[in-house]
């Protein structure tokens, strides 16, 4: 499983410097974030530097009012909901977003999809609609499928099987899975979600499908079991959950939260600076460093012998360092088999659940961040999906 | 009304002798029969003021396509009589009982019986899929255990050719199935989510019956909507079969009948790979 730097607020620089240090990989660019000249300039740095890109048309609510979101070429000015049944104007807009697409090199098109509240025959009309009309617009290079769930829509077995049956007739060689994490949670503690998120992956990828899940953090490191292509994640929050608030004017590109956190892998947890003086204190700070492996320098300051709030540990070394840490811990979670992936996705809660109980016994508290609660809700969901699609993965892979 | 009897087939069909009365209901009659040139067979007549489209489509599957482990067909026609349309088909007598008379009889079947079942079954299957063909009625009424041992599938009166115009009306509520043992997809009348899986769906059933002796979504339930209602919701408990290590064949089983065809075997040839490949490790146990 591949990580995607998913665009954001403040993700410019940490693109740049991640792909060339990776050597590679993919940026899912952010019309919300970047105006079309930002996009093409970024778009092609990405490329020189062996990238790749995909345009997120964030076409998730047609009558969104973020201001930079809306002013891009494509966006409908006076939506009617009578284009979704197809025609002119939406061939207008498929168009405009292909061509945004060539200015940012993207060797891939993500089909536009609407937010769905729930899933029924209304919606996947639409849906339907959409993907054909981008069949015949969009012929050069593989297509991939929006489909962006409400959280409630999520917690439904049946509404994610609808899905996972009608996509078996789309026209399109992969599906982007943008999830609305139920209450706006980072961390979701809702297993029945997580269970279905993996079902509705892995069903899709039975059909020969490439998966790509946005607006992903850690949590989804799970999704190896699905056999997931890439998950995308960023720097803030709103590029690690998704909830369809942020494309309104109202929400705007302050980030009220301005708390370094120190992401520790092998923890599933990140912790706020201040709580790492605790660990200083009770000399356990060496266990929350990141394994050499995962190749992050930097959070090496943290670790340099200074009790860590006396330090200068940057934001933009705490973002490159979960980025960094995340990148390599999606290639490791990927297996050979779907026995060994859900085998180490399960050693993995294991070995997260040891290291955070001896770090609370020590005070050591990860608060909103923190992946205790969390455990048992990824175990519950890998047993949904093994219930679900295991005899069948165990057997396809 | 009594429009058939074995008199005017026999002057309809001269080559036929010593007719004997089968079965009958709606607007259908089976009879046995002695055919000159065939020896014994089955004769099943239809009849209706217009041509029966069913029995129409049943003949072209049969005999268009090369499906093991089915009676043959000899012939068919159609004639009138008193301004009705009679449709026959002249097909191979089976020589066995049924299914469903078996599990009368002996309350369920071995676990080496199940398999040779499945495995006939699923070879059927594939071929049907190659055809694009779905049987949408495999219950143990229509399906044969031969005096030599091997099993056919009969009745291909509701099978449905994928590439063909459907025969059912698309806003009917349900469409034509057996109760317990159709697929949610196709009592639903999902009629675009019906394919081979659907009959998996079955032969998932058929077999957890045979190795049970009891049906799972039958044997409680109230009335027929109860049994579709328990078709859609309820899980079976998966099956303790002896010599079945690691609950390969019950974990199998329960995924053909899994209510989402997402979640079975995406092929019928896959489902027979997946069915060999676990029996090789069960042949020595079982047997």
């Amino acid at each position: 499983m591949d990580l995607y730097l998913q665009f954001g607020y403040g993700m410019m620089e940490h693109c740049r410097h991640l792909i060339s240090r990776w050597g590679g990989g993919t940026v899912v660019l952010s019309p919300r974030d970047l105006t079309s000249e930002q996009i093409q300039r970024l778009g092609s740095q990405i490329v020189e530097m062996n990238g790749r890109n995909l345009v997120d048309p964030q076409f998730y609510d047609p009558r969104a009012t973020h201001r930079r979101l809306v002013n891009h070429d494509y966006w409908p000015e006076d939506f009617d909901t009578s284009m979704l049944g197809g025609g002119p104007v939406l061939v207008a807009l498929l168009r405009q977003l292909l061509s945004l697409n060539d200015s940012a090199l993207a060797d891939r098109f993500i089909v536009p999809g609407l937010y769905a509240e729930r899933v029924d025959e209304d919606w996947l009309a639409v849906q339907e609609t959409i993907i054909s009309e981008a069949a015949n617009v969009v012929t050069d290079r593989p297509r991939l499928a929006t489909i962006c769930l409400s959280g409630e829509a999520l917690r439904f077995e049946d509404q994610v099987e609808m899905v996972i049956n009608a996509a078996e007739e789309w026209d399109v060689s992969g599906v982007y899975i943008v999830p609305e994490h139920p209450g706006n949670q980072y961390l979701v503690d809702d297993p029945m979600w997580v269970g279905n998120l993996l079902v509705l992956c892995s069903g899709l990828k039975l059909q020969g499908k490439s998966v790509v899940v946005g607006y992903c953090s850690h949590q989804m490191l799970c999704l190896a079991a699905a056999r997931v292509d890439a998950i995308a994640s960023g720097t803030w929050l709103n590029v690690r959950s998704f909830t369809p608030a942020k494309f309104q004017e109202l929400e705007d590109d302050e980030i009220s939260r301005r708390a370094k956190w120190y992401y520790c892998p092998h923890a599933l947890s990140e912790f706020r600076v201040p709580f790492l003086d605790m660990a200083y204190r009770f000399d356990i700070l060496d266990s929350l460093r990141a394994d050499e492996s995962l190749g992050s320098d930097y959070a090496q300051i943290l670790f340099s012998g200074a009790q860590p709030t006396s330090t200068d540990y940057s934001e933009q070394q705490s973002h490159r360092h979960y980025l960094q840490c995340l990148h390599q811990q999606c290639l490791l979670s990927s297996r050979g088999s779907y026995r060994e992936t859900v085998d180490a996705c399960l050693s993995m809660l294991d070995t997260a659940e040891s290291v955070i109980s001896e770090l609370h016994r020590n005070g050591v508290r990860g608060q909103d961040r923190d992946f205790g609660n969390i455990i048992d809700v990824n175990r519950s969901a890998l047993a949904t999906l093994e219930h679900a699609r295991g005899f069948v993965l165990e057997r396809v892979w | 009304m009594q429009v058939i009897d074995a008199q005017l087939v026999q002057s309809k069909i001269p080559k036929l002798h010593n007719l004997s009365l089968l079965a009958q209901g709606g607007q259908k009659i089976v009879f046995s029969a002695i055919h000159k040139e065939f020896g014994d067979v089955v004769v099943k007549l239809a009849y209706s003021s217009q041509p029966d489209k069913r029995i129409e489509r049943e003949i072209e599957i049969v005999t268009s396509c090369s499906i093991p482990n089915t009676a043959q067909i000899y012939e068919w026609d159609t004639f009138e009589h008193n301004d009705t349309n009679i449709t026959y088909i002249v097909e191979e007598f089976i020589h066995g009982v049924t299914l469903r008379r078996e599990l009368k009889t002996s309350g369920r079947l071995s676990t080496r019986l199940v398999l040779s079942l499945m495995e006939a079954l699923l070879e059927t299957a594939m071929a049907m899929e190659k055809e694009g063909i779905v049987h949408r009625d495999i219950k143990p009424e229509n399906i044969m255990i031969c005096d030599d041992g091997t099993f056919k599938l009969l009745d291909f009166g509701i099978a449905r050719h994928l590439a063909k115009t459907s025969i059912t009306p698309t806003d009917a509520h349900f469409g034509p199935h057996t109760a317990g043992y159709a697929a949610p997809e196709q009592f639903r009348n999902l009629k675009k989510k019906v394919d081979i899986r659907t009959d998996l769906f079955a032969i998932g059933v058929v077999a957890y019956e045979c190795l049970t002796g009891s049906h799972p979504f039958v044997d409680g339930a109230r009335d027929r909507l109860d049994i579709l209602r328990r078709t859609e919701q309820m899980i079976p408990p998966l099956l303790q079969i002896d010599g079945d290590t690691d609950n390969r064949l019950a974990k199998y089983i329960i995924v053909l009948m899994s209510k989402y065809p997402s979640r079975r075997p995406p092929t019928a040839a896959i489902a027979k790979q997946w069915f060999d490949s676990m029996r090789e490790s069960l042949n020595t146990e079982t047997e």
